[in-house]
């Protein structure tokens, strides 16, 4: 089941020279594959503080760009599906257990009987997920610097070539946009 | 703050938090006073932004810990040349060290702050108490450790100037010899860890050097477990390299005992020896989990010849999936590496796959066939043991998943013992016990189920049977049987051998009535499951027997054993020791019994069948031989008697040592025959020699001792000394009057002894009464040896007459 790296990266040639198809089949598959090795990994650490899923991703990430960039424009765009896959799977989970929290019944998701450390408690990602969201909509750019950082685990420096931007202007918009982030986080409305 | 965020204010808070951070410092708190007068909610909001007081927030705050992690350390002494390396848990740079004005290369290790735990911090400072205890040729040594100026803690090793060990052997073309040579100073750098409680747990190329002149280094002990700590210090996959990781670390098993290190071994002595990965050619992490799990490599001088037997061997048996079917530990490993090397024949290819198992089960299951005497005067009986081994082994092969759990958890408790043993030399096979019983019973054996933790209780109970724990090892059957009759499909066979052993306890105590009764319950059990020809049921009936007799039910414990004997017959070869034990047995009933030839038969049967065990069940092959002698005394081949007593005590000298009970039982049986042939210094002599065991073993109060006494008295008549006779026989009888346990017969024999004595010093009608009595209930009841009945009545003759 699911394609391995080897195959994405074969299919990233293939959308490098014109196949449209391709760059489906890529965000597709990627997908898959991001919660394919996002569940292994969860599974088989047995809920120690030592997980660190982005970090694991920006390897496999670092290891794509490396190989076959496909152009600017879409390399950053690719990157961004990644770190959006990875938000939306652990998203999903915070979302779950919050709601068996609140008594709305266990659903039977290997994933959710494990505590991703480091990547905060349910409340604090459902609430940063909202707050990015709001983000989003005032600031695109800021937004997709916050998702690649935190959720694809990318430096400043990925960050910066995978945006093609200056890696000051990243740093500069992440401390922007993290101290935002924080106020809305402290402001009660979603704690 | 804004309840609603608004694009506006967005804006506006953004451009001002640009121009403010542009700003050098001293010019932004005017600046900030400035958009407070005009704009107070934004700027409240931006002085918070500056004074640093802002919400901690997990996910953000380790975004930035990454960046951090980017800077190289300061410290006071050090000077960092460059970065060596990094890893999931942290950084490596060359750094010069220099104290007191010497100058020092060292490898400095700090942990990236983005993971950063307490337990992180608990990982670090363990890694260097392990490595301030190790200190060995093929390990680099702790130099310093302490904290930067941030506080985070760092290590510093001694710098090794060498090429990882994969690049190490490409680079010369390493002849194939030389490879192995490296595994195995790794190997016994890893032993000499193993024996420090250390399991290295991440060895793979990057974490060995080789230096030009060939001493590869073992470095990095981050991860590395010590054997007696908690499990809070492992961690999972995610801090190891998958590539060199056993299958149960990959299972997230989070002790993993030193058979990651042995497997890791054997990966990379795979590598070296077939140029790839036992793998293959796997790409992504789901592939290469699979293939650890699952994977059957090829033998990799069969990947890169010329081919060498002995050495692929040597390194799948390191690359087995199961623990348990590895080398033991490293020691082991380095054992046949070093065979290897001197061109002797290796370990690993001794026997079958599943030897290793065989062997450990059978070295600590042989124990438990221990051999049971029925207390009485001369004979004793090659009892049943419960613990049928070939068939025991057999079935345990059978149910794989038990096997596993069971052998492993052995392993895991000797493989923690062996290094401990050598730091702690208190350390008995009682504590460790004691202590792998606690753990089952906090249950931390969660991957267990509960037929595989019965499975272990069970195992539990047998040793400590065996080490005379009687009251634990009832207790650990009975816990086994608690969980076992719970499960929804009652597992009848280990139920029967569970109620098997918890009787055979009983019948140690001396509880036979109640011992009979739980073997009543598993043969019940077994009748009810439809079974009339298993060897559990043949094993179950050989003990029934047993007990029968020993609550002087004697008819219904031959027809007993002779059912047995024959369920066990057909079993033929699996059931060979019971069958042979079973065999003897019968053999020695009929003995008693007076079908002398039909019993002596028997003997030498069981005898030979016993004979073609491998390894030798020696303990039974002595019991046996024992009452084999005693057979020839019967049939009054004397001088064969006579032979085979005298070698039957020296092998038993050879193997118990002097004072033991068995060689006591040897000499008692071996006095009663010189006895016979009135070879009454020789038996004397023999007397002298069991009673001097018994009381240098303690067991004055043993009704052994009352048998010996009466054979000394028939010795004293022998020797018409009747009144010391009657001396030492009144407080025999007094004895059995109070009902020590015995044969019936031989009270009946002592009887006659002490009214012929008592009779030669003052004859009367009534004594002479007394001996026929006697002789009628011998005659009805033969004792051993069974001449006692025509000498009593003659007795009986000479005291009528005179």
């Amino acid at each position: 089941m699911g394609a391995n790296l080897d195959d994405i990266t074969g299919w990233l040639v293939d959308w490098q020279q014109g196949d449209a198809l391709a760059r489906d089949r890529v965000f597709a598959r990627l997908y898959a594959e991001m919660k394919r090795l996002a569940a292994s990994v969860l599974r088989s650490e047995s809920g120690h503080d030592t997980m660190q899923p982005t970090a694991l991703l920006n390897d496999a990430l670092m290891k794509l760009i490396q190989a076959r960039a496909p152009d600017v424009e879409d390399r950053g765009h690719f990157i961004r599906v990644v770190a959006r896959a990875m938000r939306q799977i652990l998203i999903d989970r915070a979302r779950r257990k919050l709601a068996e929290k609140r008594g709305a019944g266990a659903v039977p998701e290997s994933l959710d009987d494990i505590d991703v450390a480091g990547m905060g408690s349910p409340h604090e990602l459902v609430a940063l997920d909202d707050a990015l969201s709001a983000l989003a909509k005032l600031d695109a750019r800021a937004a997709a610097v916050v998702e690649m950082r935190v959720f694809a685990g990318l430096t400043i420096e990925e960050t910066a070539k995978a945006l093609d931007i200056h890696p000051s202007s990243v740093n500069r918009e992440w401390a922007q946009a993290s101290a935002w982030l924080r106020e809305q986080l402290g402001d009660g409305r979603h704690a | 703050m804004a309840a609603t965020p608004d694009a506006a204010r967005y804006a506006r808070l953004k451009d001002l938090h640009f121009e403010l951070e542009a700003l050098p410092e001293a010019q932004r708190t005017p600046r900030l006073r400035e958009i407070e007068a005009t704009e107070p909610e934004i700027g409240a909001v931006l002085r918070q932004r500056f004074a640093g007081s802002i919400r901690a927030l997990d996910i953000l705050d380790r975004a930035e810990h990454r960046e951090r992690d980017a800077a190289t350390p300061q410290l006071p002494h050090y000077r960092i040349v460059r970065e060596l390396g990094r890893g999931g848990m942290g950084r490596v740079w060359l750094a010069e060290r220099e104290l007191d004005g010497a100058r020092q290369l060292v490898a400095l290790k700090q942990i990236a702050l983005a993971g950063w735990s307490d337990e992180d911090e608990r990982r670090f400072q363990r890694e260097r108490r392990i490595l301030a205890t190790l200190d060995h040729p093929n390990i680099a040594a702790l130099v310093d450790g302490g904290r930067d100026a941030a506080g985070a803690p760092y290590l510093a090793t001694a710098y090794v100037d060498g090429q990882r060990l994969d690049r190490w052997c490409d680079d010369r073309v390493a002849p194939r010899r030389e490879r192995v040579r490296l595994i195995r100073d790794l190997a016994a750098a890893i032993a000499y860890a193993h024996r420090k409680l250390v399991v290295h747990r991440d060895l793979k190329p990057a974490n060995i050097l080789v230096s030009a002149d060939g001493v590869p280094k073992l470095l990095d002990f981050g991860i590395a477990r010590l054997l007696d700590e908690d499990a809070i210090t492992a961690t999972g996959p995610s801090q190891m390299t998958l590539r060199y990781a056993a299958p149960e670390q990959v299972h997230g098993d989070r002790g993993g005992g030193v058979g990651v290190d042995v497997y890791s071994l054997g990966v990379l002595l795979y590598e070296l020896l077939a140029g790839n990965s036992p793998y293959g050619k796997v790409d992504g992490t789901a592939a290469l989990i699979r293939a650890i799990l699952d994977a059957e490599p090829v033998a990799p001088t069969r990947v890169a010849g010329p081919v060498d037997a002995d050495l692929d061997a040597i390194c799948l048996k390191a690359l087995r999936k199961r623990p348990e079917d590895r080398y033991p530990n490293a020691d082991a490993m380095l054992a046949d590496l070093d065979r290897w090397l001197a061109g002797d024949p290796v370990d690993a290819r001794r026997g079958e796959r599943g030897y290793r198992l065989r062997a450990f089960l059978a070295r600590h299951w042989l124990a438990v066939f221990a051999t049971v005497a029925v207390v009485a005067g001369a004979l004793a009986f090659v009892a049943f043991h419960v613990a049928t081994l070939d068939r025991q082994l057999a079935e345990t092969e059978r149910e794989r998943d038990k096997a596993k759990a069971v052998a492993s958890y052995f392993q895991e408790l000797f493989a923690s013992a062996n290094p401990g043993a050598t730091r702690d030399s208190d350390l008995t096979a009682r504590e460790l016990l004691s202590r792998s019983v606690a753990r089952l019973e906090q249950g931390d054996t969660t991957t267990m189920g509960d037929d595989a933790r019965a499975s272990m209780f069970h195992a539990a109970g047998r040793i400590m049977a065996h080490q005379g724990l009687a009251d634990e090892a009832a207790r650990m059957f009975d816990r086994a049987l608690d969980l076992w009759l719970a499960l929804p499909e009652v597992p009848e066979n280990d139920v029967a051998d569970a109620y098997n052993e918890r009787a055979r306890l009983l019948f140690g105590r001396g509880e036979y009535q109640e011992s009979l009764r739980l073997m009543q319950t598993a043969l019940a059990r077994r009748e009810a499951m439809g079974d009339v020809a298993s060897w559990q049921l043949g094993g179950l009936l050989q003990q029934t027997s047993v007990t029968l007799r020993a609550l002087g039910r004697n008819a219904e414990a031959t027809a007993t054993l002779e059912r047995s004997v024959a369920i066990l017959a057909q079993q033929l070869p699996d059931s060979r020791s019971n069958y042979a034990t079973a065999l003897g047995n019968l053999g020695t009933f009929m003995v008693i019994e007076g079908r002398v030839e039909e019993g002596h038969a028997k003997l030498k049967e069981a005898l030979e069948q016993l004979g073609q065990l491998k390894p030798e069940r020696t303990p039974a092959v002595l019991a046996l031989t024992r009452n084999f002698a005693m057979s020839l005394r019967e049939l009054a081949r004397f001088e064969e008697a006579d032979r085979a007593y005298s070698a039957l005590l020296a092998r038993q000298r050879a193997f118990y040592g002097e004072h033991h009970i068995e060689n006591a039982r040897t000499m008692h049986s071996f006095a009663q025959t010189r006895l016979v042939e009135r070879r009454l210094d020789e038996a004397e002599q023999l007397l002298d020699g069991a009673t001097a065991i018994e009381v240098a073993l303690g067991n004055e109060d043993d009704p052994r001792l009352l048998a010996y006494q009466a054979d000394r008295a028939r010795i004293r008549i022998a020797q018409q000394r009747y009144q010391a006779a009657v001396d030492l026989l009144a407080p025999v009888l007094v004895q059995r009057e109070r009902g020590v346990f015995s044969e019936r017969s031989f009270a009946d024999a002592e009887r006659a002894a002490l009214a012929y004595a008592q009779c030669r010093l003052a004859p009367s009608p009534e004594l002479a009464a007394r001996i026929r009595e006697a002789v009628v209930a011998m005659q009805k009841s033969p004792p051993l040896p069974r001449m006692l009945v025509p000498q009593a009545e003659g007795w009986a003759r000479d005291c009528a007459q005179s």
